[in-house]
């Protein structure tokens, strides 16, 4: 029997789809929260987070503004109690730890966690001092250690070839791009374990921003990193896993990939072809 | 909808030309008023200094450690009425410049909104104390308190008006370095915190040199304030010039001389009368040398942003 | 929700293209039946040289998929359905040479035998039943329609196996033995392409592959 089927291939979905392969395949887990509720005074601005991070994977955190996708990164490190009328219910565990027992102070979380903001942040000081702020305070003085610390730490940030030789200039002097990766550098100096990154390029021109999306692709193999960013084509593009953060809650977490190409909530499909938000 | 015809009425709108041509000369005019004004003072100065110093020698001016200027032998060494200011200024700071600053930093880093809102303003009751009334409570009560446990207090020192000095400048140190340390913006601090850093940390390190420059203007101006200080010490201090180092003792300040002479007889065209012109401007000079030290302090510490 | 207005009716005129080319593609169907029923060799005719408005469309179809990639960065179904257009019009642009062929086969010969006759024009009214079901799929996102539709290929394929291997022995000559099995084939192939179609609108719908 001759049967010839013509068959043009569909397109081919790469479902790694770690939901459903075993325990072994997945990365371990850095960030959990448990039924996280924040409050800003009586507005519920984070309800009932339940949402796991997994080690040397980006995730990203996505949604419409005043979702919480920022409030919750910002829990994360404990940053969001620099506002006084902040109320929080629930647990995060970083590393089976709750960040919110008193047995790990803050500081301690955030030499581990550390965090790159929206607006390029470095200190009115010079690109050395800047990177080496982070040493120091934890108690490295001796000058050998802290040029290697400042070099290693320009070196991932893919900036040292620019700055090597001018080190001592003050880092106001850079552009906006090159500020941003002395600040991720300067996070860089205390080896944290994770960092996070609130909208670490929406302040940028495209060409710093395309910079910075390939440093994460290298930093993603020592660190794990989560990111927060209203531009979905960033998302796409960096991340291994998206969240969909809308009102408060989280509407769907999943591979990257699935989110993007067929994601299964309504809501979800809506906001990532824009048609609301 | 009715018709706004906004483009045709932006286009038939005659704006005053003549406002804008003659705005620029009149601002030109006042300024070159005030500056005029200084050279006109500046003038006087020197002109009156050089003909104190065609009647003094100018090496006993500055070198004789004795003035004297009331009696029929005259002294006429500035040293004494330098030392006299620099006492006060020295106790002055010694008081203020600490005090000041740290509660300039628990303002602005430490305190609650509400505390704050508190305390800001009793500050600024203190800083609208007449001077005059000062002198009174460093008399009438700072003396006595102080002489209560250091029996060889004088009547008339130099560490009673210093310490009131000092409380007299406090404000104006602490609100201008406040208002140094809540420029420096959040980001920085929020940059800190977030690797790790405790709040002194923060503070010390990140916070207070990025606002260096305001820090060190608000104390520049804190001591010129001190330098030209008249009243407190006019009161309080006493009219004894002297060399020594002892501020348990009466001493005479600059400005207290300058006090003494023109609110006693001194006839125009005397020795008396042009000294005056010779202190101003050694206290002119004072102030002046004040403000570049701290231009050049603040230079090299400079963090810009 | 009526953000990205343009954007949106982009997408539906994107779709408007597909309906269209398939639109004349059964009419074309007709026309063959019309072909080799009657064996109308002017008609024949004009089928094949008309075959560029549908060539035509599929560029259109083209050139709009790869201008909305570009300009407005598509995720998710608003992506599955621009790359699907673009493989749904490569289908339809095969049928339209699939008929063309067919009415090629017209032009040299004229099949007689009615047995056969009425097996390859069963073939060709189905194929068309398909196609306009598999749009009426799209239009109205009919998962079930989609699916029923992809298994009537095997209706075709089965009237396919009978002409070519048992009706085939009552024609006697060579010749027409030969262009009978071609017309055949091209008649399979079309039923193929329609599958395709009816499987690229099931990853439209559903994002995943039909098994």
């Amino acid at each position: 029997m001759i049967m010839t089927k013509e068959k043009t291939s569909a397109i081919h979905i790469d479902n790694k789809n770690l939901n459903h392969s075993p325990m072994e395949m997945q990365n371990k887990e850095i960030f959990t929260s448990k039924n996280f509720n924040l409050w800003y005074g009586d507005n519920h601005a984070l309800k009932n987070i339940n949402l796991s991070f997994h080690e040397n994977e980006i995730s990203a955190i996505i949604g419409p503004s005043g979702c919480g996708k920022s409030t919750y990164i910002k829990s994360l490190n404990r940053m969001v109690e620099l506002v006084p009328i902040v109320r929080t219910e629930g647990e995060i565990l970083y590393r089976d730890t709750n960040i919110l027992d008193k047995n790990m102070t803050v500081e301690e979380l955030r030499t581990k966690v550390g965090m790159v903001f929206q607006k390029p942040n470095p200190f009115p000081k010079s690109i050395y001092d800047n990177v080496a702020y982070g040493p120091r305070i934890h108690g490295i003085k001796d000058k050998k250690t802290l040029d290697q610390v400042v070099e290693k730490s320009l070196r991932q940030a893919a900036i040292w070839d620019e700055v090597k030789d001018r080190l001592n200039d003050n880092a106001y002097g850079l552009s906006g791009g090159q500020q941003q990766r002395i600040c991720i550098a300067r996070t860089l100096a205390v080896e944290p374990d994770i960092v996070l990154m609130d909208e670490p390029t929406s302040a940028l021109d495209p060409i710093s921003t395309i910079k910075i999306e390939d440093l994460m692709q290298e930093l993603k193999k020592e660190y794990s990193i989560i990111i927060v960013t209203h531009n979905m084509q960033q998302a796409a593009r960096v991340s291994d896993k998206t969240a969909f953060f809308y009102q408060g809650n989280v509407i769907e977490y999943n591979d990257t990939n699935i989110i993007f190409e067929n994601p299964h909530d309504k809501r979800t499909e809506d906001y990532v072809t824009g048609r609301f938000g | 909808m009715v018709d706004l015809n906004i483009r045709e009425r932006i286009a038939n709108n005659q704006r005053s030309k003549l406002v804008e041509k003659t705005v620029p000369i009149v601002l030109f005019s006042i300024t070159i008023i005030s500056v005029l004004t200084t050279i006109g003072i500046l003038y006087t100065l020197i002109v009156e200094t050089v003909h104190f110093f065609g009647r003094v020698s100018i090496v006993e001016f500055l070198t004789s450690t004795k003035w004297n200027a009331f009696s029929s032998t005259p002294s006429w060494g500035i040293f004494p009425l330098i030392l006299g200011t620099l006492k006060i200024v020295v106790i002055g700071a010694i008081v203020a410049v600490p005090t000041g600053i740290g509660a300039a930093i628990y303002l602005s880093e430490y305190a609650s909104d509400r505390t704050r809102r508190i305390i800001k303003p009793i500050l600024e009751v203190l800083a609208g104390i007449p001077t005059v009334v000062y002198g009174a409570f460093a008399i009438t009560f700072v003396t006595p308190f102080l002489q209560s446990f250091i029996p060889p207090l004088n009547h008339f020192n130099a560490l009673s008006p210093g310490i009131v000095v000092g409380i007299m400048i406090l404000p104006m140190i602490a609100s201008l370095t406040e208002d140094a340390l809540s420029s420096v913006p959040n980001s920085m601090r929020e940059g800190s915190l977030g690797m790790g850093a405790t709040k002194f940390e923060t503070v010390s390190k990140v916070v207070l040199p990025a606002a260096i420059s305001g820090v060190g203007a608000a104390v520049v101006l804190g001591l010129s304030r001190a330098i030209g200080e008249t009243m407190i010490v006019s009161i309080a201090a006493g009219s004894t010039p002297n060399s020594s180092f002892n501020i348990l003792e009466s001493l005479q300040t600059m400005t207290g001389f300058i006090v003494q002479v023109t609110s006693g007889d001194a006839a125009f065209g005397t020795d008396v009368y042009y000294s005056l012109y010779a202190v101003g401007m050694t206290l002119f000079i004072f102030t002046l040398a004040m403000n570049m030290i701290s231009q050049w302090i603040t230079k090299r510490f400079r963090e810009e942003y | 929700m009526s953000a990205r207005v343009k954007f949106v009716n982009d997408l539906e005129e994107l779709k408007q293209y597909i309906y269209d080319m398939s639109q004349l593609l059964s009419e074309r169907f007709d026309s063959l039946v019309n072909v080799l029923e009657n064996n109308d060799r002017a008609l024949a005719k004009e089928l094949i040289e008309r075959d560029v408005d549908i060539n035509e469309l599929e560029v259109k179809i083209n050139d709009q998929s790869v201008s909305l990639i570009t300009s407005q960065s598509p995720v998710a179904s608003d992506l599955r359905l621009i790359i699907s257009c673009i493989k749904i019009a490569e289908d339809l642009e095969r049928i339209g040479d699939n008929i063309s062929n067919i009415a090629e086969v017209s032009r040299r010969t004229q099949i007689m035998n009615k047995q056969i006759l009425l097996r390859l024009t069963t073939m060709i009214r189905l194929a068309k039943l398909m196609l306009d079901d598999a749009m009426v799929a799209m239009k109205t996102e009919d998962l079930s329609l989609v699916n029923e539709i992809i298994e009537r290929d095997n209706d075709i394929d089965q009237i396919f196996v009978q002409v070519t291997m048992s009706d085939i022995y009552e024609e006697t000559d060579a010749f027409v033995t030969g262009q009978i099995q071609l017309t055949a084939k091209y008649l399979e192939r079309i039923g193929d392409h329609i599958e395709n179609i009816g499987e690229h609108i099931f990853f439209t719908l559903t994002g995943k592959r039909y098994k």
